[in-house]
């Protein structure tokens, strides 16, 4: 997927401001940490798709939330970026892909999957992508899409069997606590599944549940929209309606799966010295969030194969976005390598 | 469930935790140390094998007790323990002309240590304890100490607040208001310092041991989030109370930690012993596992553990390739009866079969070595190979003359192996048998499973984390396994009897 993208035309961002939670006293910000810890998954998320590849280890008094709130930062800076590209470059590289690629067609508020099967040319509407969603044997249903109408459209990965008669998916409404957040952008789209997925390395059970539990609140004109983290994160296999935009591996897997290697996914967080030392081979070409536990305890071991990673194969530093204060019990390290290695 | 401000407190600590170190006297230990210390160095000149080192890797141990947690001398050497090293050191004296003083002095200090009711470390905490307030641990750095030190605590301050925990539990989310570490910072993993979960950390150590709590950098290019450089994983702020002592100043905690020495392991594998001169040898992986226990497994290809994983769905209970061990994972090990667990519980399911089955194992197997020594195994192998034993090979040749090992999985295997060693004739009935023993291995290998299934079923991941191990009973005298958390895997192998394998041992060193 990271091959079709088209680059950025312009830039909605989102905004962190007011992003926060609930304590005892009511709508609180973000702490430091947390917030920085957004803006980390944001930076990746942000850089361009050909930008070198960036390492990043970050050393914490506690891994808890610490994966949840970086992979926010991911999915919402993934999301940007859906929602900031050039219709026309992205209709015109949907154009160029062989009839047959599988891809998912947004109709109304159903998801359906699709092929593409070429283009026309409309007397009106000028030329147009064939995304056929039935069988042929039943008709072969096609929707015919031009260039306004391409965001509809999602590449995904691998082949796709179309069915005879096909329903979609129901798309489940952006909670209030997504529409603040990911604000001035739609949201309507955010519920589908993510042209830029993030992927999480991790115990899953124990993730899954703190999702759950770490409740968010974003603020707007006097109005607090409270809700779990896991409505942003979007994981797959917890997310009840509509697509998803995590994806969470579980670390005591032999080797990651192999349809997750193929997708090619931008970045990849690694929760815990062990994902990382275990897995680190399994994503040499996305970008590398390394959430490493002080209290763990392969931690030392972990943190000295990122140091020898960055003697053997930085490229050039990394500056990480700056945080208004320091903040004690965070600690980085963070460089570049060429990508294609 | 926890809650975004409980870990903000984590983070709050580190921006203002305290240090205080504090230097106590005590002159008695001091001079045990110093006697043990001298000594210790002269044991370096003494030969691997020597009978002096048994005994002063349990005076070394003494001493580290004594520096790593607030206990009253006779709590980490009884009287009797020390009476009888006493005659064990009196009956080699005559034997070492040069550490025959040294000797002396060090039972004299002893003594004198023994005799001398004073715990300076305790008073010292109890004393800042009272003052401060709140709610307060004393830390020690190995776990097999935390028992004896609450003992302590309990009957001497039983409602003040304070309690003693293990530096491996220092990982979750409870939070102290302060934590005495007892003995030098270096004895305890980083993050009990850079990762603190107290506002406030009180080093209490003797002052004759050289060193200095300190937060070191995580990384070689440790950025803040602002992009500074840091020297440090946190700013601490240190004061020191006292000073150091002028007698002995300058051992260095590592000098003091129990060390894991290999000649020491070898020499205490050789007195548990071993079934017989017939007995294989293997190439054994040594595992460090939590508190200083040491196992050694066998390291050969094809050799599976048993192990814990709560990453796994389903039940935690699993099986791990021995070479794919690495630390963090819960080996399962026998702790009551013999190491192999399984083979006890297929003897009992066996019955009175059972010392005939395995004499008639044990004799094809003793065949097999037998004709692997005098003639070799490339030889051994070409002649399998004639008599129709199709897999043999030299790992398949190993594995079948182990111990360890039932019997061939494929009949004309088998059949070719007695043709070899002479016991065709004997074909139908050593087959027999080994199918005999193999029913009662998977039969006894899955009551333990099912057990052992049952009880980890109970346990809770986080608990076990914080603990490092834990212990599971079996019913109908299956005994005991315990968890144990591996905390390295050594480099080197020893080469060890079947028999020593999968049996925890702590080794004083």
């Amino acid at each position: 997927m990271t091959d079709h993208k088209a680059k950025t035309s312009k830039v909605d961002r989102v905004d962190l401001d007011t992003l926060g939670f609930i304590s005892e006293l009511g709508w609180a910000p973000l702490p430091p940490w947390a917030r920085y810890l957004v803006n980390v998954g944001l930076f990746v998320a942000r850089m361009e798709a050909d930008a070198p590849l960036a390492r990043i280890g970050i050393a914490l008094p506690s891994r808890h939330f610490a994966s949840h709130l970086v992979a926010a930062g991911v999915v919402l800076g993934g999301y940007e970026r859906e929602e900031s590209r050039a219709p026309e470059t992205y209709f015109k590289m949907l154009l160029d892909l062989p009839e047959g690629t599988a891809v998912s067609l947004r109709s109304g508020t159903v998801l359906k999957k699709g092929k593409i099967v070429g283009s026309r040319n409309h007397v009106e509407y000028g030329t147009q992508l064939g995304v056929q969603v039935e069988e042929r044997s039943s008709g072969g249903q096609t929707s015919w899409l031009h260039a306004g109408l391409s965001n509809r459209v999602e590449v995904l990965p691998g082949d796709v069997t179309l069915p005879k008669h096909q329903k979609g998916l129901k798309i489940a409404a952006a909670s209030g606590l997504v529409e603040e957040v990911v604000r001035p952008l739609d949201a309507a789209r955010f519920t589908e599944n993510a042209e830029e997925l993030c992927v999480v390395v991790a115990r899953r059970t124990p993730f899954v549940d703190e999702a759950s539990t770490l409740m968010l609140a974003a603020r707007s004109a006097g109005a607090i929209s409270a809700g779990a983290i896991t409505e942003l994160l979007r994981i797959q296999g917890d997310a009840k309606d509509g697509g998803f935009r995590t994806v969470v591996t579980p670390v005591s897997a032999k080797s990651p799966p192999k349809n997750l290697i193929d997708l090619g996914p931008t970045t990849v967080i690694f929760e815990g010295p062990v994902s990382y030392l275990r897995w680190r081979h399994g994503f040499e070409q996305a970008h590398w969030i390394v959430l490493l536990d002080r209290t763990e305890p392969r931690f030392a071991e972990a943190a000295a194969q990122l140091d020898a990673d960055f003697i053997e194969r930085r490229t050039d530093e990394l500056s990480l976005p700056p945080a208004t204060s320091e903040i004690a019990g965070l600690e980085l390290m963070a460089h570049r390598e060429p990508r294609g290695r | 469930m926890r809650s975004l401000q409980e870990i903000d407190r984590l983070y709050s600590f580190c921006a203002a935790v305290a240090v205080q170190q504090h230097l106590i006297t005590h002159a008695a230990f001091e001079a045990f140390s110093r006697s043990t210390w001298w000594l210790t160095r002269e044991m370096n000149t003494l030969p691997p094998h020597d009978p002096l080192r048994p005994l002063f890797g349990q005076l070394r141990r003494v001493r580290f007790d004594l520096a790593a947690a607030p206990l009253p001398a006779t709590v980490a050497l009884s009287l009797e323990a020390a009476s009888e090293l006493e005659s064990k050191l009196r009956a080699l004296e005559p034997a070492y002309t040069t550490l025959r003083v040294g000797l002396e002095q060090l039972v004299e200090d002893m003594h004198a240590l023994l005799r001398d009711p004073a715990n300076p470390m305790f008073e010292r905490i109890a004393d800042l304890h009272l003052a401060a307030g709140g709610r307060g641990a004393v830390v020690v750095a190995a776990a097999r100490l935390l028992a004896p030190t609450q003992r302590v605590v309990v009957e001497s301050l039983p409602d003040a607040g304070l309690g003693a925990v293990a530096a491996s539990s220092l990982r979750g989310t409870e939070v102290y208001d302060v934590l005495y570490l007892a003995g030098p910072a270096r004895w305890f993993p980083q993050h009990v310092i850079s990762a603190p979960r107290a506002p406030s950390i009180v080093v209490v150590q003797h002052d004759w041991i050289r060193d200095r709590p300190e937060s070191l950098p995580s990384f070689i290019e440790s950025r803040g989030p602002g992009g500074v450089p840091r020297t440090a994983a946190l700013n601490l702020r240190l004061t020191t109370s006292g000073s150091p002592s002028l007698n002995l100043y300058g051992i260095t905690p590592e000098e003091l930690k129990p060390k894991l020495d290999l000649t020491v392991l070898s020499e205490s594998q050789r007195l548990l012993g071993h079934s017989g001169v017939d007995e294989e040898a293997v190439e054994a992986t040594v595992l460090r596992l939590v508190d200083d226990i040491v196992v050694l497994m066998d390291g050969s290809d094809g050799s599976f553990a048993t192990v814990l994983d709560f990453e796994r769905g389903g039940s935690p209970v699993g099986r791990m390739q021995v070479r794919d061990i690495e630390a963090g994972v819960f080996v399962v090990l026998r702790t009551e009866g013999s190491g192999d667990y399984v083979l006890d519980v297929a003897n009992q399911l066996l019955g009175e079969r059972a010392a005939e089955a395995r004499h008639q194992q044990r004799e094809w197997k003793r065949s097999l070595r037998r004709a692997i020594q005098t003639r070799g195994a490339d030889v051994v192998i070409s002649e399998l190979q004639r008599s129709g034993a199709r897999r043999a090979n030299p790992q398949n040749l190993r594995n079948w003359a182990s111990e360890r090992n039932i019997s061939t999985d494929d009949r004309a295997d088998f059949d070719g192996i007695l043709h070899v060693t002479g016991l065709a004739h004997r074909s139908e009935e050593l087959w027999a048998t080994m199918q005999t023993i193999r029913r009662a291995h998977l039969k006894a290998g899955a009551h333990i499973r099912r057990q052992l299934i049952e009880r980890a079923g109970k346990v809770e991941p986080q608990e076990l984390q914080l603990a490092g191990h834990m212990e599971f009973s079996l019913e109908d005298g299956g005994g005991s396994l315990t968890a144990y958390r591996v905390e390295e895997v050594r480099p080197e192998r020893l080469t060890a009897f079947a028999s020593q394998l999968d049996r925890p041992l702590r080794i004083d060193g």
